[in-house]
């Protein structure tokens, strides 16, 4: 299941957790826990704190316009390898 | 057996996020509804709070003016002048669009509380990816634009040092909300009723010249890495009045605070060079200044004192209007900013502009994190040739497309 969302993110270039979720089957709730799950394992990263500090700290957080940001997650490199393995035993 | 034993559920009921986002997020519809966000953001703007403008400016700052002129009639001419111009012309008039700004932060504030401004990201990371230029720098020209200053710092999440140079360097393209604002301001003063209509495709341009300039970049020093990205996107719901007006409050002290302090300081400096060493402003340090990057500007079609006005933006966005203010010498004679220009100003060299204040080189506060970012000057001064490179050259192409459309004589 892990694998299959894996490529499925990958195949949908910038996917949405509920367009993953009804591709799986699964209910969104569901498809959050399995990406914390890729998350844990280090096959995904989440980027939302690309800001440098958290919103509580920043002092730019009273002229902000994305407190209601979108959290994002991107595929790190033990996510890509599993992916090419993966791939390769399917093709193969 | 096991068929008929397991019971499969029914995936949940589409709500009511699902329902909207299959217009919101849809490649077309969304990129559609994403223009006709900022279609009404930028008529709410005009139609709410210019009238407001335009009365601050003729009841209120050219009264001042009017007052100043009489109550310092003792005082050396050079004082009254620098009370009237500098300070009431410049910063003043700068003060004037205040009703504009609160309805353009109003707006977006509401944009972002329903959860729309997220939406509005997903699909422009989709328009990007359809260009071939994608991968984690979508979060950094995302947060360009509230502000490139934070927009730089953000592209730290990205390993790979060239990716980062890159989306260090395609930050300055987005439109930040110091630039929008500008736009909100200019675009009645230049078009009049025709505002909305060039405010939307200014916005449009800059958006294609984003992703032009992404891509060619992505294919020569980003070499097409593309990463593969998941996004949760937040349930839509009803806005905050608390959260509005506390972010409509915060960016209006902001900007309050930038008008008595960088755009109040950059004004005084414009007066005084536009005023010694005289007699007029033709004569003036400024004008000396100006003509000698007159050649340039009239690639553009503009006078020295458009070219002051736009190099005057590097200090901050702000300034471009304060300096036209005091070079155009609105409040002259009880008439305001947008009269004044009217008269001498011909839409297409607004629109030249327009395009080359959107595509200048970032503030100067945006160029300090870009060095600090890059330790590198070598890479602070491409980025500024860069973006001049492509400022000029828009705003030259913009400016002889209009002419050829007969948006060349005043009043037009």
């Amino acid at each position: 299941m892990l694998r299959k969302l894996l490529r499925l993110a990958t195949s949908m270039g910038t996917a949405r957790t509920s367009e993953i979720a009804h591709s799986l089957g699964v209910s969104p709730a569901l498809a959050e826990q399995l990406l914390e799950d890729l998350t844990r394992k280090g096959y995904l990263e989440s980027v939302v704190e690309g800001c440098s500090v958290p919103c509580e700290r920043c002092p730019l957080q009273a002229a902000c316009l994305f407190r209601n940001q979108a959290r994002l997650w991107v595929l790190t490199r033990k996510g890509e390898q599993l992916l090419a393995r993966t791939t390769q035993i399917s093709g193969g | 057996m096991v068929r008929a034993a397991v019971v499969r559920p029914r995936l949940g009921p589409v709500g009511f996020t699902d329902r909207l986002d299959r217009i919101a997020v849809h490649p077309l519809w969304g990129l559609l509804l994403l223009f006709g966000a900022f279609g009404v953001l930028f008529w709410l703007t005009s139609a709410l709070a210019s009238p407001a403008q335009q009365w601050l400016e003729t009841a209120v700052v050219a009264r001042v003016q009017q007052w100043a002129r009489s109550a310092l009639g003792d005082t050396p001419a050079w004082l009254v002048d620098l009370f009237a111009h500098g300070v009431l012309g410049g910063a003043g008039i700068v003060l004037t669009f205040l009703p504009i700004l609160v309805v353009f932060f109003s707006t977006l504030a509401i944009l972002e509380e329903t959860g729309y401004l997220a939406r509005a990201a997903y699909v422009m990371d989709r328009f990007m990816h359809l260009l071939g230029s994608h991968g984690k720098s979508f979060l950094p020209l995302f947060l360009g634009f509230g502000c490139n200053v934070p927009a730089v710092m953000a592209a730290r999440i990205i390993e790979s040092p060239s990716g980062r140079l890159l989306t260090i360097l395609l930050v300055p393209l987005v439109p930040c909300s110091a630039r929008l604002a500008v736009l909100a301001l200019l675009t009645p003063v230049f078009f009049g009723g025709r505002a909305l209509l060039f405010a939307l495709g200014l916005v449009g341009l800059n958006l294609l010249v984003l992703a032009l300039v992404g891509t060619v970049l992505n294919r020569t020093l980003f070499r097409g890495q593309h990463m593969a990205f998941i996004m949760e996107l937040p349930l839509y719901h009803v806005p905050s009045p608390r959260a509005i007006g506390w972010f409509v409050w915060n960016n209006t002290w902001l900007f309050l605070r930038k008008a008595g302090t960088v755009i109040l300081l950059v004004s005084l400096a414009v007066w005084a060079a536009g005023y010694f060493p005289g007699p007029g402003i033709e004569q003036s340090y400024l004008a000396a200044f100006g003509r000698v990057l007159a050649p340039l500007g009239h690639l553009m079609g503009m006078d020295w004192r458009m070219i002051v006005a736009l190099f005057s933006s590097f200090i901050a966005k702000e300034n471009a209007v304060a300096t036209l203010a005091i070079l155009y010498g609105a409040g002259n004679g009880g008439a305001g900013l947008a009269q004044t220009i009217a008269t001498s100003v011909s839409p297409a060299t607004g629109l030249a502009f327009l395009t080359a204040t959107m595509l200048f080189v970032p503030c100067v506060a945006t160029l300090a994190v870009m060095h600090r970012e890059t330790r590198s000057w070598r890479w602070t001064l491409s980025s500024v040739i860069l973006q001049l490179t492509v400022a000029l050259t828009a705003a030259t192409t913009v400016f002889h497309v209009a002419q050829r459309l007969g948006f060349g004589a005043q009043g037009a």
